[in-house]
């Protein structure tokens, strides 16, 4: 017995589902506030170009508009992709964030409660062997890794499509896609996410050894020495 | 459940396709109007082609809109058509057009174009 009181329906799921559900809604609703503020200062430069001012509904169809959300969408995804797959190899001692110092590497089939070693509740891929299980065992990596790159290559195909229509505007030739996957503004947009994404792992890596977030998973509880690693609250 | 999403793709590439055609063509037929207006020496239907921008360029130090765009070279025949957004670029054999989506007609915004290397093309008309 947890001594967690089983709660059914909508209030039941909430309660399990909740860290999902915040996030979910936050997302869209940045999304919206997004599509607004963006189609502001798309208008404001229609009229500065001395075009028509577009529906919202044509904003949020644009290339401009699926560049914006795209650009973002691939670093957070090359963010989460790389941290899964480089702590398996690296550990960083003292972070809850990171396995014990001695465990860096793919670890023991018994640790991963595989093959043999698996358990009545553990999941069918994880009881196989073959082909099957090398798939489940990188599953989490390659799809977040596939989002990734499809991601950045909506990124680069509908960024080649606003870039084009800024040239033009400044009457230039449009590029080819190769053109605009070796241009400035394609590695400025990509670059400037990576970049940020990159300090806020570091980040979280190096403080959360130092400093506490009482009840969070993401931090270590807060009597537990600097120095422990792999430990979360 | 596969069968239909592959149908669905297909349908929406085919509607993609369609549209994008469709706009170069109509892109092509304001350039090839604007350029026979032109060759015509009808100056007043060439300067109705133009974005209120560009007139205002052609008509600046007081100069007669429909008789200086009648000077503009020869276009020729349309070689390539390039659609991106609400903006468009027609290379002719004489002459390279751009031109902007104004509501749901396409403008000719600057005609009389030289290729000016690393540069903006220079044009003769320009708005």
């Amino acid at each position: 017995m947890t001594g967690v009181t089983e709660l059914t329906g909508a209030r039941g799921f909430l309660r399990d589902n909740g860290l999902w559900t915040c996030f979910t809604l936050l997302f869209l609703a940045t999304l919206a506030g997004q599509s607004v503020a963006g189609l502001a200062e798309q208008n404001h430069q229609q009229i500065a170009d001395g075009l028509i001012p577009v529906s919202w509904a044509q904003y949020v169809t644009s290339s401009d508009f699926a560049t914006d959300v795209a650009e973002n969408w691939q670093s957070e995804y090359l963010q989460f992709f790389l941290y899964i797959v480089v702590t398996v190899w690296l550990v960083q001692r003292g972070s809850p964030e990171s396995k014990k110092v001695g465990d860096a590497g793919l670890e023991s089939a018994r640790a991963q409660r595989i093959g043999r070693f698996a358990g009545p509740d553990s999941p069918r891929p994880a009881r196989s062997s073959g082909g099957l299980l090398r798939l489940y065992a990188n599953s989490l990596g390659l799809v977040m890794g596939v989002i990734f790159g499809a991601s950045w290559l909506a990124q680069s195909i509908a960024g080649r499509a606003a870039y084009n229509d800024q040239l033009l505007r400044q009457l230039e030739d449009p590029v080819s896609w190769w053109g605009y996957v070796g241009s400035a503004d394609f590695w400025n947009r990509t670059l400037q996410n990576w970049q940020s994404e990159f300090l806020a792992v570091a980040s979280m890596v190096a403080l959360s050894i130092y400093l506490r977030q009482r009840g969070s998973p993401e931090s270590k509880p807060m009597g537990t020495a600097h120095g422990a690693t792999g430990i979360e609250g | 459940m596969r069968g239909r999403a592959v149908v669905g793709a297909a349908f929406a590439a085919v509607v993609l396709a369609a549209c994008g055609s469709a706009r170069d063509a109509e892109v092509r037929t304001a350039a090839t109007a604007f350029a026979a207006a032109v060759a015509d020496g009808d100056g007043a239907a060439a300067c109705a082609a133009l974005t209120p921008e560009a007139r205002r360029g052609v008509q600046s130090f007081g100069r007669d809109c429909a008789a200086t765009i009648v000077q503009l070279p020869p276009a020729g025949i349309v070689e390539a058509v390039q659609v991106w957004g609400d903006s468009a670029q027609v290379r002719f054999a004489g002459d390279v057009v751009f031109l902007a989506e104004l509501g749901d007609e396409w403008r000719v915004r600057a005609a009389g174009c030289r290729a000016r290397p690393g540069a903006p093309y220079e044009c003769a008309v320009e708005g």
